[in-house]
């Protein structure tokens, strides 16, 4: 009896210990999207964002758009997404970038979008589908698609000075909207983010 | 006496404990999975790595084995995720640990989160670049280039040494993308760098300034109009023939890196002695244990004909490994020294108490000192670089690797490669032989 309530007690003592040390597991906390929190410095959701609101801003209050407007009779011009080349020091996910900018081009409401390569062929390869299999009221026709009036592109550069634990990390972002008749460049747009990075030289 | 005698019971657990827990050095830990790697079973070896579950202090290991491993096994986009939390783990952790600090001093070097040596740490994006070119993504490979670039400029900020503060196959690299993107004057810049690290290079070991970066930088200069410094390269390296830029857009190329063998291992040299006082004084010190490696160049042929063009070392890890360590040496000995000094003061303090608490803290003290042989176990003992100009088409190439004898060991073949007009097409391959496993 006496050894059994010594297990009992090896073993509660055995258990007091290990919640002890699962106090330290993972904190969540959930913060909202518009929230900035910078952890390593580097290129984030928040720069992202609000780089491709400000860029797309600005281009949809340029000159370009009045003229187009003024030549097709008030008509959006219709525009692509092409490229946008990651030239920095980090391996940025450009596509949320781009999808960052299709969105801000989109919800603007002042000029046509048009899916990109990638995302054509899968609607191409849906209406072969609709051909064959669809009944004939729904089924969509081949050769409807509007062709883009203008292509944007863009590369993101980095330049970045470092001395020891200290870096500055400059952003340089430029997109350029290129007309597709004529190869004419209608719009440039650039936007800098600068960032002072001082990491600790101590930890415990 | 009933103290001693509680002592003495005690003593087994301890003995067994720090037997299991301290003696082993990383190094030896390692022998299964490199005897997976040299029968050419990756996967095996990968499956024994998982086992090993190294974590904390050496989580850094566990992630570029892995990496190494995947890479073996033409899991490039894995072994490049790998590589990414390398790069984080070892953002976080190469500052300076308070407590660590302390752990080394009292215990042992290997108490310390290991973040490997610059040369280490160089060689995950080098190694990152070339998963990202077998993905054919330059883009990335370029970030790889632009990474290296910024922690090259941070060493050179940091160390005296020129063995240190360069590296030449990263510069190299480095340039051959930027010529594949069409970034003329970042690729000149470049090729100028791995050239005068070449020669930094050489002034601490033998090393032969690669032909192929000779004929690249003579083009590079030419095409940017830099004659001064093309005609005194020209005339220093006595090529007078190259390859001229205009040519070589003209045609493409393929570009081979070859992985040769494993890296130096570290083990470690011990000496005890009776001191004053009747204690053990033991002094344990690592040293790089070169291992045989299997092919001393190689071979690519094009669809079977007579011209093949051979291989050149680019990068001899064997010897920057040994360097490397040779100049972190006065260091280690002082940290080795300094707490050999501080376990003799607690055994002789334990001592003045109680004679037995003396000897066991002496006991203690011996057991644990022990050498740090930690090191990045699967990168090769040298890189080898060959280039090969063609025209655009599809071909067949076979690559031979020959021996020092001059012998041929092994044949592989590389089916449909395809060559486009001014792009550069590239080739990757790590050959282990099992004579990986005998030292030099």
């Amino acid at each position: 009896m006496h050894a059994l309530k010594k297990n009992i007690f090896i073993m509660a003592l055995i258990a007091g210990l290990a919640t002890l040390g699962g106090c330290g597991g993972i904190k969540v906390k959930r913060t909202d999207a518009g929230e900035t929190i910078d952890l390593s410095g580097a290129w984030n959701d928040t720069d992202s964002q609000q780089v491709s609101k400000e860029m797309i801003d600005d281009m949809l209050e340029q000159r370009w758009l009045r003229v187009f407007k003024q030549k097709n009779r008030g008509k959006a011009p219709t525009v692509i997404v092409g490229d946008i080349r990651n030239l920095s020091h980090e391996h940025i996910n450009t596509r949320t970038f781009i999808a960052d900018i299709e969105r801000a081009v989109i919800n603007s409401g002042e000029v046509e979008f048009v899916a990109s390569k990638g995302e054509r062929g899968e609607i191409r390869e849906e209406r072969v589908d609709q051909d064959l299999h669809s009944r004939a009221d729904t089924r969509k026709a081949m050769g409807q698609e509007i062709g883009a009036d203008f292509m944007l592109q863009g590369r993101i550069n980095t330049i970045i000075d470092a001395v020891k634990r200290e870096q500055v990390r400059y952003y340089q972002v430029d997109l350029t909207l290129i007309s597709l008749k004529d190869n004419r460049k209608v719009w440039v747009g650039q936007k800098k983010i600068k960032k002072h990075i001082e990491g600790s030289g101590l930890r415990f | 006496m009933h103290i001693n005698k509680s002592v003495f019971s005690g003593l087994p657990v301890v003995f067994a404990a720090l037997l299991l827990g301290g003696c082993a050095t990383y190094s030896s830990s390692f022998k299964p999975i490199e005897q997976e790697i040299v029968a050419h079973r990756p996967a095996k070896a990968l499956e024994l790595l998982e086992k090993q579950k190294l974590s904390g202090k050496d989580a850094l290991l566990h992630l570029l084995n892995k990496a190494m491993l995947l890479r073996m096994m033409n899991d490039y986009s894995g072994s490049n995720a790998q590589f990414e939390m390398a790069k984080k783990y070892i953002e976080q952790f190469n500052s300076t640990s308070v407590t660590e600090q302390t752990a080394s001093f009292l215990v042992n070097d290997s108490t310390q989160s290991f973040v490997g040596d610059p040369f280490e740490q160089i060689m995950i994006h080098i190694y990152a670049a070339l998963n990202y070119l077998e993905l054919n993504n330059v883009d990335a490979a370029r970030v790889e280039a632009l990474q290296v670039d910024v922690k090259l400029r941070k060493l050179a900020s940091m160390n005296k040494n020129a063995l240190l503060r360069s590296d030449p196959f990263a510069r190299y690299l480095s340039a051959i993308i930027f010529e594949d993107m069409s970034d003329w004057s970042d690729a000149t810049i470049a090729y100028r760098k791995a050239y005068e690290a070449y020669q930094a290079h050489s002034k601490s070991y033998s090393l032969t300034i690669p032909t192929s970066l000779k004929h690249d930088l003579l083009r590079m200069l030419d095409f940017q109009g830099l004659n001064d410094e093309r005609d005194k390269l020209s005339k220093q390296f006595g090529i007078s023939n190259w390859k001229s830029h205009k040519e070589l857009r003209q045609q493409g190329e393929v570009i081979l890196f070859l992985s040769n063998g494993l890296a130096p291992i570290k083990r470690e040299h011990t000496v005890s002695r009776a001191g004053i006082g009747g204690q053990i004084h033991r002094i344990s010190l690592p040293y790089y244990e070169i291992r045989k490696n299997g092919f001393s160049h190689a071979r690519l042929y094009v669809n079977g004909s007579e011209q093949p063009i051979r291989t050149e070392i680019v990068e001899d890890i064997n010897n920057i490994a040994q360097k490397t360590l040779a100049a972190n040496m006065p260091a280690i000995a002082a940290r080795t020294l300094a707490r050999v000094i501080t376990k003799h003061k607690t055994a002789k303090e334990a001592g003045k108490n109680h004679g037995l608490a003396g000897l066991l803290v002496n006991v203690v003290n011996v057991i644990t000192e022990v050498a740090d042989t930690r090191s990045w176990l699967t990168l090769p003992g040298d890189i080898h670089l060959g280039r090969l100009p063609l025209p655009p088409g599809t071909y067949n190439l076979e690559l031979e690797l020959v021996d020092h004898a001059g012998h041929t060991i092994s044949r592989h073949q590389y089916k449909d490669v395809i060559v486009k007009r001014g792009r550069k097409t590239y080739l990757s391959h790590h050959w282990v032989s099992p004579a990986a496993l005998r030292r030099k």
